[in-house]
């Protein structure tokens, strides 16, 4: 599904990723895990395209597509969903009307019909149930006044409502208690599927009690330097990253 | 005597001039002078027609006889001022060695401006332009004596050096103008202190060009203390380099008619300027904060903070201009004018603009004029304290963020004494 | 609210001008240029009393006085006031009963600007009253307003019907020399509507003028006076496009609101003249003078879509005469390509207990040049005055210009004044989210900017604010970048 070979990317002419290579296959759920300044949220941004950083050189193929070739827009359209570490406020700009917005734009670009009202509701009254979003806040401006918890939950709640393929957590857990936690982690856990991935970058062993990955990466100094399952994750809880760092001193 | 007549021109001042007295200048600034004096041929006084000048007038000055003061004897003062130095005394305009106390410091050149050395005087550009203020020509025509600073690089001095300005006798006129040069890295503080001291009227038309290169920071406090019959005219213009800081402060501590004109010139990039101001204006005074921020260069930041407090039948007016350049991006530039009316016949005149050309700024503006909660008054009198005592605490807060932007704390003490004077007569 | 932005993402096309067309239809034009007797002849024409003829013969003398104003931060050349038609109207056929005799060239027109007479808009329950260069053509409703004893017409009407209603308001909230523009508009007005609310009436339905400048050549000298008697309600829309030409076009109209004691005006404009085009040539000069003056406990409310015209300088006020009066403005200006405006609002506070609100959303694109002149004035009889205002300008290029020049004047003690202004642009972060969500980068921008000026589109009656955010997506098209 995602193949990503070789990717080095950086940030006002630093480089922050060097040389990382994914291979994830439909259905599976990869965690990655890092410490601080490692290059995680720096492999999702480029995943779904953020200019702000430069690939300077290997590939993305995501379902047979050259995934660096395609506009922000037109990589989620063909199914990549980033939940942002941070979610962006927009001023006036109702959650219900964006999500309206996305979703239509997405089926204009594979040549269907715009949604009726009718299903739209219905679809946003299922889906908000998935991560207990009060129905309130689809009504509100997006993510404005929202607290932590609500626009975590809020990207859940798009991403049901967008269908993604690929779904990739920018640290989805990252300041929320263990309630908040286990009602996005639900969330994600029935949006599980066959033909679905996820990539969930995260610092916290503690989400993966939740979501249960099928591999767990290491990323150090912009390359994966470890790759095991579950309990590698367990691991690093117990003994932090101190010992990725003595293997991997550079030489 | 030269006179100043009742006239829309004013270079009658100048009709009658012999350039005995004036010759004083440094001869680099004689073209200048010139310049002006011919500007002065066409000039007149501004009208309300004006936009720089629509809200103050300026008749209660054209019809006036003014003349140059022949008495420099420096009068009783209200404060004492011989544990305050460096200082430098001019009265009337004119410099007064016996009362004035220097000490040589490695880097600082100071001189009063006839005697300054030549080379930076003629590298410094008049910025405004004479028709928006045709005071500054008539200061730059025939100027009197000030102070001329120039601070070599990476030199820092420690000491705030301290300008005091007297003004005495009747219907005179005096025009102080000044001069700073920081080179590159130097540091310096200054505290102009102007004071009234006459029962008839005095008029005080002041210029002060000051240059920054690059990193240098410079920080003047003026205080101006005026009174029933004064009339205070002030001209700054700064011309500022990247990475340098510039802080201006005014306080205005009454006077019957004070106009502050103050324009920056942000020439360099990751430059910071900031102009601010307190006034506490009684009986029918009239107070009138005139700024332009000029931001030519981008990544440069600009704080404007001017609070007032309102008595008797007094006027303030307050005009900020922010001027964004077309490639003065990631400009930040903040304004706010707060007013409180004590009096039912104060007024208020408040225009903050923001005039841009860029388009990745963050400007904002911000105007407020109301009064003393009643509330928190209220629940300060519960609390014992007196209807004086609980404005006075309210006046204090609000004033207090402008006063802790002074660059030289010293006179304080002095400023927070004046307004609480003020109030408790109010 | 979600229909709206549905039909507004759907209709989002062509960024050319899409009321660039020209009608056919005879015009009765009076002579060029303007002299005495030119408006002796207006006058004549329709067949006015004396007393109308004198005001406009005094105010032309006045007008000959006056200098045109440069304050203002727009550039353009001078109109050549000779060089203008200051009358045309169009043959009429006879007076029409039914929509059936209206002139189905017009009828087509309206359609294709969106505007229908027909049986929807009746059912929707808005009585339409169209200008068509300066006589009004068509009126709807006027029976079942006329049950209530509202009175809803064109001015010239008026003038014949109603002679001592509009003798007895006009000129009294904007007089003769009030400004350079309002002095010439006094003094050739051609037509304009006229509304009247009696006593304790609440207009059932929402008043509506669509103006258009249609005849080459032909100024536009629209007259409106809206009077709300004690106690009365009303919502007023007026909705302006004009077609495409290469000549610059003068409109210069006055539009005047009476709100007596407990009344309540909501005006509502959406203005659509043609901008000129992408280099600046052509579009109108549009001078217009709105003001609205507020009796005891009386509310007038300004609301405004700008996106159109190539130079604008309008500021519709309230005279807050009355005590406990309210005065509101809610303004979206949006400038692009070589556009410029200069508009605001004049609150002027008299009356004790006088409150009054500004919310102004200016978006520059292209090289235009975007200016919000706003004066708050609280005399010193306004006990209690409260002023709120907030002006925010957005950016789109880096070749605009986005200004705030606030004249705050506060002579009462107890009045509490507020003015906020930001300049920012549109973030890059939101642009990114939407285009991650699947949202294209226009259509983003559009998003944002609705959502952006969304406290000043709520303030319109709902057709007009999905028509405004039509407009504004139609006007900021391809100015991204």
């Amino acid at each position: 599904m995602l193949s990503v070979k070789n990717l080095h990317a950086s940030v006002d002419g630093k480089e922050i990723l060097k040389g990382l290579t994914l291979e994830v296959k439909p259905g599976e759920v990869h965690a990655i895990m890092g410490p601080n300044g490692s290059g995680k949220s720096t492999l999702a941004a480029v995943l779904a395209g953020n200019e702000d950083f430069e690939v300077t050189e290997g590939s993305v193929t995501f379902l047979g597509k050259d995934l660096l070739e395609m506009n922000p827009d037109e990589r989620s359209h063909a199914g990549v969903f980033l939940a942002f570490q941070y979610p962006v406020e927009i001023p006036g700009v109702s959650n219900i009307n964006f999500l309206k917005a996305a979703i239509n734009e997405r089926r204009e670009a594979h040549g269907q019909d715009p949604i009726s009202a009718k299903e739209f509701l219905q679809m946003v009254k299922e889906r908000s149930k998935l991560v207990e979003l009060d129905n309130k806040l689809t009504g509100r401006s997006v993510n404005e006044g929202f607290s932590g918890g609500e626009k975590k939950r809020n990207e859940i709640f798009q991403m049901a409502m967008l269908e993604p393929k690929l779904g990739i957590l920018d640290e989805t857990d990252s300041g929320l208690d263990i309630d908040a936690l286990r009602i996005v982690a639900n969330g994600v856990n029935k949006l599980r599927a066959a033909d679905r991935s996820f990539v969930v970058v995260t610092h916290y062993q503690r989400l993966l009690d939740y979501i249960i990955p099928d591999f767990v990466h290491v990323l150090f100094d912009g390359r994966i330097v470890k790759t095991g399952g579950k309990e590698l994750a367990l691991k690093l809880e117990e003994q932090g990253y101190d010992w990725i760092k003595q293997e991997n001193v550079p030489a | 005597m030269e006179i100043l007549q009742d006239t829309t021109k004013l270079n009658a001042l100048t009709g009658t001039l012999t350039d005995g007295y004036f010759a004083k200048v440094p001869a680099a600034f004689e073209s200048r002078r010139n310049e002006a004096k011919k500007a002065l041929e066409t000039l007149e006084f501004p009208t309300t027609k004006q936009e720089y000048w629509k809200y103050t007038r300026t008749g209660q000055i054209a019809n006036k006889s003014w003349r140059f003061a022949d008495n420099f004897d420096l009068p009783e003062l209200p404060i004492s001022i011989e544990e305050i130095t460096p200082r430098m005394v001019f009265v009337n305009g004119v410099y007064s060695e016996a009362n004035s106390e220097m000490e040589d410091v490695k880097g600082l050149e100071i001189s009063t401006f006839a005697k300054a050395k030549q080379g930076y005087i003629s590298d410094l550009a008049p910025y405004t332009d004479y028709s928006l203020s045709p005071f500054l020509a008539l200061n730059a025509a025939l100027p009197q004596d000030g102070y001329a600073i120039r601070v070599s690089k990476n030199i820092a001095l420690e000491k705030p050096i301290n300008i005091i300005n007297v003004y005495t006798g009747d219907t005179t006129i005096s025009q102080p103008r000044s001069v700073i040069y920081l080179e590159t890295g130097a540091e310096l503080k200054i505290t102009e202190f102007h004071i009234h001291e006459s029962e008839n009227p005095t008029l005080s038309n002041t210029a002060l060009e000051v240059q920054l290169e690059a990193n240098s920071t410079l920080g003047i406090d003026v205080i101006q203390k005026g009174n029933d019959t004064s009339y205070h005219m002030q001209q700054l213009d700064a011309v500022v380099a990247g990475d340098a800081n510039f802080t201006h402060n005014n306080f205005t501590m009454r006077g019957k008619w004070t106009r502050n004109n103050g324009n920056v010139r942000l020439k360099g990039s990751n430059t910071t300027a900031n102009l601010n101001g307190f006034y506490i204006p009684n009986g029918s005074e009239h107070i009138d904060n005139h700024t332009i921020m000029d931001h030519e260069q981008p990544h440069c930041d600009s704080n404007e903070l001017y609070r007032g407090v309102m008595l008797g039948k007094s006027t303030a007016v307050f005009n900020g201009k922010v001027y964004v350049r077309p490639h003065a991006q990631k400009t930040n530039a903040f304004q706010s004018n707060g007013n409180i009316l004590v009096s039912d016949d104060a007024t208020v005149n408040s225009k903050p603009e923001l005039e841009i050309y860029a388009d990745d700024v963050k400007c904002s503006h911000g105007s407020t004029t109301g009064q003393i909660d009643d509330e928190a008054i209220y629940y300060l009198r519960t609390r014992g304290l007196s209807a004086t005592s609980a404005r006075k605490m309210m006046v204090g807060a609000f004033a207090a963020d402008v006063l802790n932007t002074m660059v030289n704390p010293v006179w304080r003490e002095y400023i927070e004494d004046v307004i609480s004077h003020e109030l408790s007569k109010a | 609210m979600a229909s709206n932005e549905d039909i507004l993402l759907k209709e989002v096309t062509g960024a050319e001008y899409k009321y660039g067309f020209t009608t056919n239809i005879k015009s009765d034009k009076a002579p060029l240029g303007l002299s005495e007797d030119i408006i002796r002849f207006i006058s004549a024409k329709k067949n006015e009393p004396e007393w109308l003829l004198e005001y406009r013969l005094e105010s032309y003398k006045i007008w000959l006085k006056m200098d045109e104003p440069e304050w203002a931060h727009v550039k353009y050349p001078k109109p050549d006031f000779q060089d203008i038609y200051y009358y045309s109207a169009p043959q009429p056929k006879k007076k029409l009963d039914s929509l059936d005799e209206v002139d189905p060239e017009l009828l087509e027109m309206y359609k294709k600007l969106g505007i229908s007479i027909d049986e929807q808009k009746r059912l929707t329950g808005v009585a339409v009253d169209i200008v068509m260069d300066s006589v009004s053509v068509a009126t709807t409703f006027k029976k079942k307003l006329g049950e209530l004893g509202i009175i809803f017409c064109s001015f010239s009407e008026a003038v014949q019907e109603h002679p001592e209603l509009v003798r007895k308001y006009l000129g009294t909230v904007v007089p003769k020399g009030d400004n350079f523009y309002a002095a010439l508009n006094s003094a050739v007005f051609t037509d304009g509507s006229f509304a009247y609310i009696p006593k304790g009436v609440r207009c059932p339905m929402e008043l509506s003028t669509y103006f258009r400048i249609n005849e080459a050549q032909t100024g536009q000298f629209e007259r409106t006076l809206v009077v709300a008697d004690q106690g009365s309600y009303v919502s007023y829309l007026e909705g302006c496009t004009a077609p495409s030409r290469d000549e610059n076009q003068l409109h210069a109209a006055v539009v005047e609101l009476i709100a007596l004691d407990d009344a309540e005006i909501k005006y509502s404009t959406v203005q659509n003249w043609y901008p000129g085009n992408a280099e600046g040539v052509g579009g109108v000069f549009n001078f217009v003078t709105k003001r609205g003056l507020c009796q005891t406990n009386s509310k007038i409310s300004w609301t405004q879509v700008e996106t159109g015209s190539a130079v604008t300088w309008k500021y519709p006020s309230c005279i807050l005469k009355g005590d406990n009066s309210i005065g509101e403005f809610y303004s979206v200006a949006v400038t692009n390509n070589y556009q410029q405006a200069d508009t605001g609002t004049k609150m002027i506070h008299i009356g004790k207990n006088t409150k009054s609100t500004i919310i102004s959303k200016g978006i520059s694109a292209g090289q235009s040049q975007n200016s919000y002149r706003g004066l708050v004035k609280i005399n010193k009889s306004a006990k209690n005055a409260r002023n709120f205002s907030q002006c925010d300008s957005l950016l789109m290029s880096d070749r605009c210009g986005a200004h705030t020049f606030p004249y705050i004047e506060v002579g009462n003690s107890t009045a509490k004044v507020e003015h906020e202004a930001t300049t920012s642009k549109i973030g890059e972060d939101q642009i990114f989210y939407c285009l991650q969500r699947g949202i294209s980068e226009e259509k983003a921008i559009s998003l944002i900017v609705n959502g952006y000026c969304k406290d000043v589109l709520n303030k319109l009656p709902m057709e007009f604010a999905v028509e405004a955010q039509k407009l504004l997506a139609i006007s900021l098209e391809g100015s991204v970048g």
